[in-house]
């Protein structure tokens, strides 16, 4: 079989790109609003996925969102760097130190202890960053308006670019995430949730396996924080607080953890939900997420990307009958 | 030639209780090792600390000549010492093929190769093939969780198998298998570890496969090695006849076939 398959992850994620790319001038801002904010959420959900995968449920996410978040403000303030680009990359490395640093004992935990570990350091963070004045306190920090490599886009122009900017960021980073869960370290993550013990006699520590993954949905927080930065032009402690947290891990429960696009959907299903609960019903719109994930852990708790995969599934099998019953007319 | 294996003093405390007390099994090259012994008499724990699972509280593992005493399951399964489990130790989400498949791009393959695809048509057809070289493929897609305990026995010991190591641990390998499967899959296992001149050690509690197969037999009781040798002599040893086999196995007679019950 020397014929290279169509990936069809990616061909989607490209597809969706270049989608929002091409009508980001046409539709209302706050559909684009919702959709940037979406692509934050989906990465730092995708982060969420894969320690699920892993069998590891973090509770603590909302610290790399957090650092990501801070990262972008402190370099725009401190250093007086604009440019996007770096900015995204100081703040995905930022949380990639501080995963791998957290990582190295955070990695020997399982279960509850790993969960409530994760929420204990990152609500430690939230408690510190109220109280810092280089962070703003419990107030934050603004950001100011960004360039990306050297075209200073101002106005309606700005938020144009901005939500391409996070469109383009969001596909590359899931493209790269896709290739890493497709790829045979992948399925050591899957492996190492299915049996600690056969991993270790196949040869490999799983404590290291856990250790990459969990600096991997750190960076990838990391990156989360940054476009929900660059597209709030704030920041604040809230960031770092669990029940944002919560939110990256009612995505996953909502989506499912079958592919790199499972979250991407939850995320903006999440952020849509969100504006129309609170607008519908401003003082219950929390019994509406709670009335959501009651349906999902009831009748699809493997979560709504199964009936994508179900369909899926289905017209592959339709199409190739097809093209074989063709085939066999052509020889008989 | 030093021996392929070779223990000295081995000893494993859990708490007050000893489960092996300062025994001295070794392995030669190409040996076939049956251990028996009741319920309790250390035949797992001593697989155990072989493998790496357990370190001991005394004593030395020595493994082609160097001390690997107390060293990681992941850094002897690299040097050569495959393990297969009296429970099979598999990814129970995943199908057959792709448990050997992960089993192949681990053991096999350098670690450099790790962030290939995993649905490699190479690796693909390599799982497909050992997994019929086990008269097992036609479960190559079943869902590991949903199939016979004999197809995941064997699945275990191809997995741990699969980068042709120097010594085999094989724990219970025939339980749970059924009775008329038994003798056939132990015979197969053990001609294809023959034939590579592989090492193996095996826990076995029917007597006439260990007769059979063995070409050496330890016998532990209580956490000690009560007989040590060939087949005949272990099975005719007095000790081993009153604590493990019992009557009901008859001892050889001088021309190596069954006496008469």
């Amino acid at each position: 079989m020397t014929r290279r398959q169509i990936d069809w992850t990616i061909a989607t994620l490209l597809g969706v790109a270049i989608a929002a790319s091409l009508s980001a001038s046409g539709v209302p801002g706050w559909i684009r609003y919702l959709g940037q904010l979406s692509t934050a959420t989906a990465l730092t959900s995708a982060g969420v996925m894969i320690l699920l995968r892993a069998g590891l449920l973090s509770f603590g996410q909302g610290l790399f969102y957090f650092v990501g978040g801070y990262a972008v403000a402190l370099t725009t303030k401190l250093a007086a760097i604009t440019d996007a680009f770096v900015v995204l990359l100081v703040a995905t490395i930022s949380a990639g130190l501080v995963a791998v640093i957290l990582g190295s004992f955070l990695a020997r935990y399982r279960g509850i202890f790993f969960s409530m570990l994760t929420l204990a350091v990152s609500m430690v963070v939230f408690g510190i960053a109220t109280k810092v004045r280089l962070f703003g306190g419990s107030d934050g920090l603004n950001i100011g308006l960004m360039s990306y490599a050297g075209y200073r886009p101002r106005g309606a122009d700005a938020q144009w670019s901005g939500f391409v900017f996070c469109i383009w960021v969001w596909a590359a980073f899931s493209i790269a995430t896709h290739i890493l869960l497709r790829s045979r370290f992948g399925w050591l993550i899957r492996a190492v949730a299915d049996n600690e013990v056969r991993v270790e006699y196949l040869g490999y520590s799983v404590k290291q396996i856990v250790w990459v993954a969990y600096t991997l949905a750190g960076m990838l927080g990391g990156a989360g924080g940054a476009l929900a930065g660059l597209s709030a032009r704030h920041v604040d402690p809230q960031f770092a607080y669990w029940t944002t947290a919560g939110d990256f891990i009612f995505v996953v429960l909502l989506s499912g953890q079958a592919s790199i696009l499972s979250p991407a959907f939850g995320a903006f299903l999440l952020e849509v939900l969100r504006s129309y609960a609170s607008a519908l019903f401003p003082d219950q719109w929390q019994s509406v997420f709670g009335a959501m994930m009651l349906a999902i852990v009831l009748f699809l708790p493997v979560g709504l990307d199964r009936l994508v995969t179900l369909l899926w599934s289905m017209t592959r099998k339709a199409v190739s009958r097809r093209s074989r019953s063709l085939a066999g007319g052509v020889v008989s | 030639m030093t021996d392929l294996l070779h223990c000295t003093g081995i000893q494993c405390r859990f708490g007050d209780f000893v489960a092996t007390k300062g025994i001295d099994p070794s392995v030669k090259h190409g040996e076939i090792v049956g251990i028996i012994g009741a319920n309790g008499a250390g035949k797992t724990t001593l697989l155990n600390i072989i493998s790496g699972y357990l370190k001991p509280t005394a004593g030395r593992v020595m493994f082609r000549g160097t001390d690997v005493t107390g060293m990681p399951p992941r850094a002897l399964a690299r040097r050569g010492i495959a393990r297969s489990f009296q429970v099979p130790q598999l990814f129970a989400s995943g199908t057959a093929r792709e448990n050997m498949m992960v089993a192949l791009s681990l053991l096999v393959d350098p670690r450099t190769s790790l962030l290939r695809r995993f649905s490699d048509r190479g690796l693909f057809d390599k799982a497909q093939r050992l997994l019929e070289d086990y008269r097992i493929g036609e479960h190559a897609d079943a869902v590991v969780a949903h199939i016979p305990q004999g197809v995941r026995k064997l699945l275990d010991i191809a997995m741990a198998t699969c980068a042709s190591p120097a010594l085999v641990l094989l724990d219970e390998p025939t339980s749970g298998v059924s009775v008329d499967e038994k003798n056939d899959l132990i015979g197969r296992l053990i001609e294809r570890f023959r034939k590579t001149s592989t090492s193996v050690i095996f826990i076995e509690h029917d007597m006439e496969i260990v007769r059979e197969y063995a070409s050496r037999v330890i016998a532990l009781y209580d956490g000690r090695i009560i007989a040590d040798g060939d087949v005949a002599e272990v099975f005719a040893d007095r000790d081993v006849v009153r604590y493990i086999t019992g009557a009901g196995v008859a001892p050889l007679s001088a021309d190596g076939c069954h006496a008469p019950a």
